[in-house]
């Protein structure tokens, strides 16, 4: 599956650099500096706001689904903590503790907003960018070629070593290996038992990788050119402008009014 | 242009070379097929060309040289030499890696530092030779096999290199995606006069397009002739199986006028025109097929039933990848499922299995619905070998790992010792207990896959593409262990492309396309469908083309078959000219 679709959004339209700059960096240190859960909920539907405007295809949104079922059960992780506040429910087993107070669902609901608008803006990033563009978006931060050259591979490889990884998993099925029965120590066990299998299909994979990037003068010690290399236009001008003096906006009256 | 002077190499942990000491001269403008049995050092020779050894591979050892247009290649980095050598490898898949055809096109000549103008004339120049214009803009991921193994030939023409080398491109491909890559090798050497050293096991698909056949084995040179000469010699014959058209002929005794072997349907078809006038006289009604049938028990019962089985992959695909099929499979049968990628053969066989299931419809297996079956009680009755064996194995030595199956479902140690020896010894592979099954080679790594799956005797043994990569000899040797588990009353199914193989072993077959079964009747039936075949894109076998190029009604499936009947026509009709003249 491909993250990236082209479309004829304004966020299409705009170069690599430009959505890592918004999406990546700006957008994504704002949330650290929101203490108040309605002041993260007014970012969510901001974001929420431009990932509709990306008018994503089905499969695209269906992603929401597994990363929200993860911030949920991470969020649970608070309540076998004391975060202070008014307790409601409190209980002890030996070492563990369960509890409910108005910290603990204060912090659950903070953490829950954070991982919604990181997880939103991280989508409009891939969902937007093809990985062409984000390489050289991040070529323009001066990332060195290696890095580049890596992120592109795996933008490239990701699809198909989770294709590997499923197709070794239905060979052990095949096996009488069942990954859907058992307790938790028998399954890892049964995970475990991939890692094999797994290593081994990488390696000849990464081995054919590695000659064919070789054979394209990859590691040849000269200036490279770039046959597509996109300039900052307008748009990218004006976003970035636009989402500086926001951030800036928005840090200074945090700084007054703790919001 | 291309210079083996005196030139071996080996592994500095191994005594053994891959290559022995070899002198060889390849001309401008040769189209020369590198063939042999696997691990036989044709690989070996390709990176030797290509400079990967010893630059890239990690303790090779060389003595002599090779030189290419004149470079010493061994004191030249691989990537100086991209514009003079130019590779295709193996796998499509990952030998591409760039997102888009396009970036594929240019990242080669980006990293030489071309500059944009000159990148954009080659693009246009390349996008015309390999016909690849519509495909510039599309994701990698989206490309057929053969589309891919197209657009790698084309990145490797970007550098304008003088020479292609090409590492088995069509191994992993399907009938069409062959087709389409030899189409357009055949092209680049006849209208653009490159020098091609093209390595494959495919004898009835390559040989007739080359200029010249060098044959590898133990890191030998074994013959370096034409390629209607390569079977003149003794020990070609020895190790290599013949295609099938040149079997056919020097069991007929035919020869072309020059003395060479017929390579094509239609050169034998010329030669045996010569020799019978009439070729009417020759046509035939079949046989043969019902001692195959003849098989399976009358009272046999169905072993797997599929009752309008209907699959999509996602709940809101509009397209269902598995549209309403009934099947049924009786116990002790051998069927094939062909069709070309995409067609929904390995979808049907992972419903059958267990792996999908379907989104309306039954699976049975004996009676029972395949769900009510838990993973451990499933491969009791239903085993599959994945194409890939690496994808299968666990554990350190061939034992552990044909035992690792077994150890799952708790047997007592006696049983799971004899069991490993008795499957073992069958598919031949018990001398390698104690080694490491991700070592051996491709056919034993195979024969091991299926062995651990045997070791848990299921009724049934569905084979993804057994044969695909195998030398002939080691196909031959394939399948007929896979004949031995059919005539020890397993039920076999076998997903293919090859379909001499499906003709020369398999009594029923089953066509797939677009997500139903086309036709599912006896072999020969299937092979008498002619054109209809084609377009499904399934090639018929040569014995097969042969025989409906002669004007039979009925094709032969085999050489024996073709062999038998025409030695019973020539009998009959030199019984007639003797009846006339006496």
């Amino acid at each position: 599956m491909q993250l990236y679709y082209p479309s004829n959004s304004i966020i299409h339209y705009m170069h690599g650099f430009t959505k890592i700059m918004i999406f990546g960096i700006l957008l994504t240190l704002v949330p650290l500096f929101m203490e108040q859960p309605v002041s993260l909920l007014v970012l969510l539907l901001a974001c929420s706001g431009l990932f509709i405007y990306i008018r994503p295809p089905k499969t695209h949104l269906l992603l929401l689904i597994p990363v929200g079922m993860l911030a949920v059960m991470m969020s649970l992780t608070y309540f076998f903590a004391d975060m202070g506040g008014q307790v409601y429910v409190h209980a002890e087993w030996g070492y563990w503790m369960f509890q409910i107070s108005s910290g603990n669902v204060l912090f659950a609901i903070t953490f829950i907003l954070r991982m919604m608008i990181w997880s939103l803006l991280f989508f409009i990033l891939l969902f937007t960018t093809s990985p062409e563009d984000l390489v050289i978006g991040l070529k323009r931060f001066g990332l060195p070629e290696f890095l580049t050259l890596a992120v592109s591979l795996a933008l490239r490889y990701w699809s198909l070593m989770i294709f590997d990884v499923k197709t070794v998993m239905d060979a052990q099925y095949c096996r009488g290996v069942d990954f859907r029965s058992g307790g938790i120590l028998t399954r890892t066990k049964r995970f475990a038992s991939l890692l094999i299998p797994v290593l081994f299909v990488f390696l000849k994979r990464f081995r054919t990788t590695s000659f064919a990037l070789t054979l394209k003068g990859v590691g040849r010690k000269n200036k490279r050119t770039y046959y597509y290399n996109p300039r900052l236009s307008a748009i990218d001008n004006w976003a970035i402008s636009s989402a500086v003096l926001l951030t800036a906006v928005w840090l200074t009256l945090q700084w007054f009014y703790k919001l | 242009m291309i210079r083996f002077d005196n030139y071996s190499c080996r592994y500095e942990s191994s005594k053994e070379p891959l290559l022995h000491t070899l002198n060889l001269q390849i001309n401008p403008g040769e189209f020369v097929f590198v063939t042999g049995p696997s691990g036989g050092g044709k690989s070996t020779l390709c990176f030797s060309i290509n400079g990967l050894i010893p630059n890239e591979m990690e303790g090779s050892l060389y003595e002599g040289s090779v030189t290419v247009d004149g470079i010493n290649v061994q004191q030249t980095f691989p990537y100086d030499l991209v514009s003079v050598v130019g590779t295709v490898l193996q796998d499509p898949e990952w030998q591409l890696v760039r997102g888009t055809v396009k970036e594929e096109l240019t990242f080669a000549l980006e990293n030489m530092g071309v500059s944009v103008e000159e990148i954009d004339r080659r693009l246009a120049q390349v996008a015309e030779q390999v016909q690849i214009k519509p495909l510039l803009l599309r994701s990698s991921l989206e490309l057929s096999g053969g589309q891919k193994q197209r657009v790698a030939i084309a990145a490797c023409l970007m550098m304008q290199p003088k020479v292609i080398v090409l590492d088995e491109p069509t191994a992993e491909l399907d009938p069409m995606g062959k087709e389409m890559v030899m189409e357009t090798i055949c092209e680049l050497h006849r209208q653009w006069g490159y020098t091609v050293v093209f390595v494959d096991h495919n004898l009835d698909v390559t040989l007739p397009h080359a200029d010249r056949v060098i044959v590898v084995a133990n890191g030998r040179i074994i013959a370096d002739t034409p390629p209607a000469r390569v079977f003149d010699q003794q020990a070609v014959r020895e190790l290599l199986p013949m295609p099938q058209i040149v079997d056919l002929s020097r069991q007929l005794g035919v020869r072309r006028s020059d003395g060479g072997d017929p390579l094509t349907v239609a050169e034998l078809e010329e030669e045996l025109g010569k020799r019978r006038e009439n070729k009417a006289q020759l046509d035939w009604e079949g046989s043969g097929q019902s001692y195959r049938y003849g098989r399976i028990a009358a009272d046999a019962q169905p072993i797997i039933e599929l009752k309008q089985v209907r699959f999509k992959y996602k709940k809101h695909d509009t397209d269902l990848t598995i549209k309403p099929v009934d099947l049924r499979i009786m116990q002790g049968e051998f069927t094939a499922i062909i069709g070309h990628n995409g067609a929904g053969k390995s979808t049907l066989c992972k419903l059958i299995t267990g792996l999908l299931k379907p989104s309306s419809g039954e699976v049975l297996i004996h009676g029972k619905l395949a769900n009510s079956y838990g993973a451990e009680q499933r491969v009791r009755h239903v085993g599959f070998v994945f194409q890939n064996p690496d994808f299968q194995f666990v554990r350190r030595t061939v034992y552990d790992e044909v035992a690792y199956g077994l150890h799952i479902q708790r047997l007592k140690a006696e049983e799971i010792d004899a069991r490993v020896r008795q499957v073992t010894k069958l598919l031949n592979i018990d001398s390698y207990l104690h080694e490491h099954p991700h070592f051996l080679s491709r056919g034993e790594r195979r024969r091991v896959a299926i062995a651990s799956i045997l070791a848990l005797e299921p009724e049934v043994i569905i084979l993804d593409e057994p044969t695909t990569g195998l030398d002939s000899l080691r196909c031959q040797e394939m399948m007929s262990y896979i004949r031995k588990l059919w005539q020890k009353g397993h039920t076999i199914i076998l997903l293919t492309h090859d379909m001499r193989v499906v003709a020369d072993y398999v009594p029923r077959t089953i066509v797939m396309s677009g997500g139903h079964i086309q036709w599912d009747a006896p072999t020969r039936d299937i092979f008498a469908k002619k054109e209809k075949l084609h377009r499904h894109q399934i090639t018929l076998p040569p014995v097969v083309e042969l025989s409906y190029a002669l004007g039979w009604s009925e094709p032969a499936l085999s050489s024996d078959e073709f062999i038998t009947h025409i030695h019973s026509v020539e009998g009959v009709m030199e019984t007639a000219a003797e009846g006339v003249l006496g």
